[in-house]
């Protein structure tokens, strides 16, 4: 993987965090709220909440694809929250593998194309990038799809593209947000059996999901819940769920 | 150098992906330069082709006009012109105008004796009698007649007037030689019921160049009723009436280069929502806004040059392969009735660059302006939209 783990401290701490869209503006959205939380290296963290709680903004934060309108995030201690740009950017693609809720694929690119995508600003040779994006394509069945372009794929096949172009840099962390809402019980099932697969390689996974199949799993070492822009009790969380 | 060819690749994909809007959007553009271009190639391929023309020209014409208009001049004229310091030969010109209501096209009829120093480029040979011509090709184009066919040509009474073909000019400078007839003197006198001892006018040789002004003021001083005529006047009328006329023009498809600016403006500052997501996930997976300008001016420079090598290549076409038939008409003005010449293939290379700098560079500005917008927003606002 990319970059070393830290052992005994945290892989990522979030303090007092806030964003707030369209600041100062008539329909001005409090996402978040003075959020703290650290979270570990290995651990795989579950977010959950309802639609609109805040999952999805966190994560953004996290994978430093959003700038907190207050607060400090630190990766590794290294503070990323108010970084340059260009600095931003390379910390996504050496720290962070994502996979979308909507999979964000480019749909006229062929699978083998998007995969290698990432791996462009990073000026490996083309037949690195074409063999380590033929690997990934093989380890999730996909071998056969390389040339065959997104849109003509299933919905769960899109999800493996996903999932195999996150990890194309070969990155630490794995953030996933919402990534069963489009797949049955038995593809969301095959997915947790790779997201456990990729725990076991030793990855952090930060996944945002309102879907029990995902957060119940035994995969999930930490429950994080968010209601209204706000972390909540456990406890709370449960009852509400009930 | 592997990041700058993926990134060429990527563009080149990016450009297949839109491939009917992008081409749709080339035609446009290469439109546009073809217009504006050919009203430059054709500017310039008469500006050139009159100055070559005039280079062989005598330094200094003299005409007489009474009451302001063209007189015929009495050839004791020369005789007192040549009598100042400076001046070497001066030969007194037979020609007039001709037209033919038949072809509809002007010919210019001239004497061989006030011109034959002027006229070297010549296939057959001079006439040496007065029922022989030489024609220019412009003429045998319009006409029909080769060397020893027999040109026909009614005079002011209508009577015929038959002429044998000696000779066919295939000159350097075409303008001068197209529409040319070249008879004897006392032929053409004939024809024109000329009457002796006048001419249509007079040239003048001047040994030193920097002394034509000064002997054009003398001509004018001593001759009251002459008009001497300077070459660099004659270069200077030549110019000012094609800017003019190319300004024109220029103004005119200007209006045409604001539109497609304007079309352009529009496209890339509405750059579709597809095309923002798209930036939004580069972004996301560890782009930087460089990396994404990068591929945008590949992409933007590909359609840009394309369209301004295809507009140039039709443009090409249109003035030097088909004569400009759709600008010949407004930028040639009166010597649209002079038969069809063709134009020299001179190219000003920098008109060329001033047009590549009107045309490529706002839209470059029009493309990446938009695309920095989007690849300097953070990924999350771009996906979100």
């Amino acid at each position: 993987m990319n970059a070393d783990i830290h052992n005994g401290g945290p892989l990522i701490r979030i303090d007092e965090v806030s964003k707030i869209y369209h600041h100062d503006k008539p329909d001005e959205v409090r996402a978040l709220q003075n959020i703290s939380l650290e979270l570990f290296p290995g651990e795989v963290v579950a977010l959950t909440g309802p639609s609109g709680s805040g999952k999805s903004t966190l994560l953004s934060l996290i994978g430093c694809m959003a700038r907190p309108t207050s607060g400090t995030i630190y990766l590794q201690e290294r503070r990323i929250s108010r970084l340059p740009e260009a600095f931003l950017a390379r910390i996504r693609r050496e720290s962070f593998g994502f996979v979308f809720q909507q999979y964000h694929l480019l749909r006229d690119v062929s699978v083998l194309d998007n995969l290698m995508f990432p791996l462009y600003p990073a000026a490996l040779p083309f037949m690195v990038m074409r063999e380590r994006a033929l690997a990934l394509l093989e380890k999730f069945t996909l071998s056969n799809k390389q040339k065959t372009k997104v849109r003509q794929l299933s919905g769960g096949e899109q999800q493996r593209v996903a999932l195999a172009r996150a990890l194309m840099a070969d990155p630490p962390i794995i953030i996933a947000d919402e990534p069963t809402a489009h797949l049955d019980a038995e593809l969301s099932s095959e997915l947790l059996g790779i997201l456990t697969e990729l725990h076991a390689e030793g990855r952090t996974i930060i996944i945002a999901s309102h879907d029990p199949v995902v957060y119940r799993s035994p995969l999930i070492s930490r429950r994080i819940a968010l209601r209204h822009g706000n972390l909540v009790d456990e406890n709370q969380a449960a009852g509400a769920e009930q | 150098m592997i990041f700058n060819f993926k990134l060429l690749e990527y563009s080149l994909s990016s450009l297949w992906r839109r491939k009917e809007k992008n081409i749709a959007l080339i035609i446009v553009y290469a439109l546009v330069i073809a217009t504006l271009g050919s009203v430059l190639l054709l500017t310039h391929a008469l500006k050139t082709e009159a100055v070559t023309t005039l280079t062989a020209a005598p330094e200094i014409v003299v005409q007489r006009t009474q009451g302001g208009r063209h007189e015929l001049i009495p050839v004791t004229y020369a005789e007192t012109i040549e009598g100042f310091p400076g001046v070497g030969k001066v030969i007194p010109r037979v020609w007039g105008y001709y037209y033919d209501s038949l072809v509809k096209a002007n010919l210019t009829l001239i004497g061989i004796e006030g011109y034959q120093e002027q006229l070297e480029l010549l296939e057959g040979r001079f006439p040496q009698s007065p029922d022989e011509c030489v024609i220019g090709s412009g003429v045998a184009a319009a006409f029909g007649p080769q060397i020893g066919d027999l040109l026909v040509l009614e005079d002011s009474s209508k009577r015929r007037s038959e002429f044998r073909v000696t000779g066919v000019f295939h000159a350097a400078s075409n303008l001068l030689t197209n529409d040319l007839v070249v008879l004897q003197e006392a032929a053409l006198r004939e024809f024109f019921a000329m009457p002796d001892g006048l001419a249509t006018d007079l040239t003048v040789q001047v040994y030193n160049s920097r002394e034509i002004s000064t002997i054009a003021k003398k001509i004018a001083y001593f001759l009251p009723d002459s008009r001497p005529i300077t070459r660099e006047e004659l270069l200077h009328t030549y110019d000012s009436l094609f800017n003019w006329r190319s300004g024109m023009m220029l103004a005119v498809f200007a209006s045409a280069l604001m539109a497609f600016l304007i079309l352009a403006w529009d496209r890339a500052t509405g750059i579709s929502a597809e095309e923002k997501r798209e930036i939004g996930i580069l972004k996301a997976l560890g782009w930087e806004t460089s990396h994404v300008l990068g591929a945008k001016l590949r992409e933007a420079l590909l359609i840009s040059l394309t369209a301004f090598i295809a507009g140039l290549l039709l443009a090409w076409l249109h003035v030097f392969v088909l004569g400009a038939p759709l600008l010949v008409p407004l930028l040639k003005g009166w010597s649209v009735l002079f038969p069809t010449f063709d134009l020299p293939r001179v190219v000003d290379l920098y008109q060329l660059t001033v047009l590549a700098c009107v045309t490529i560079l706002p839209y470059l500005a029009c493309t990446l302006i938009p695309a920095w917008k989007a690849a300097s927003s953070d990924p999350d606002d771009v996906m979100r939209g």
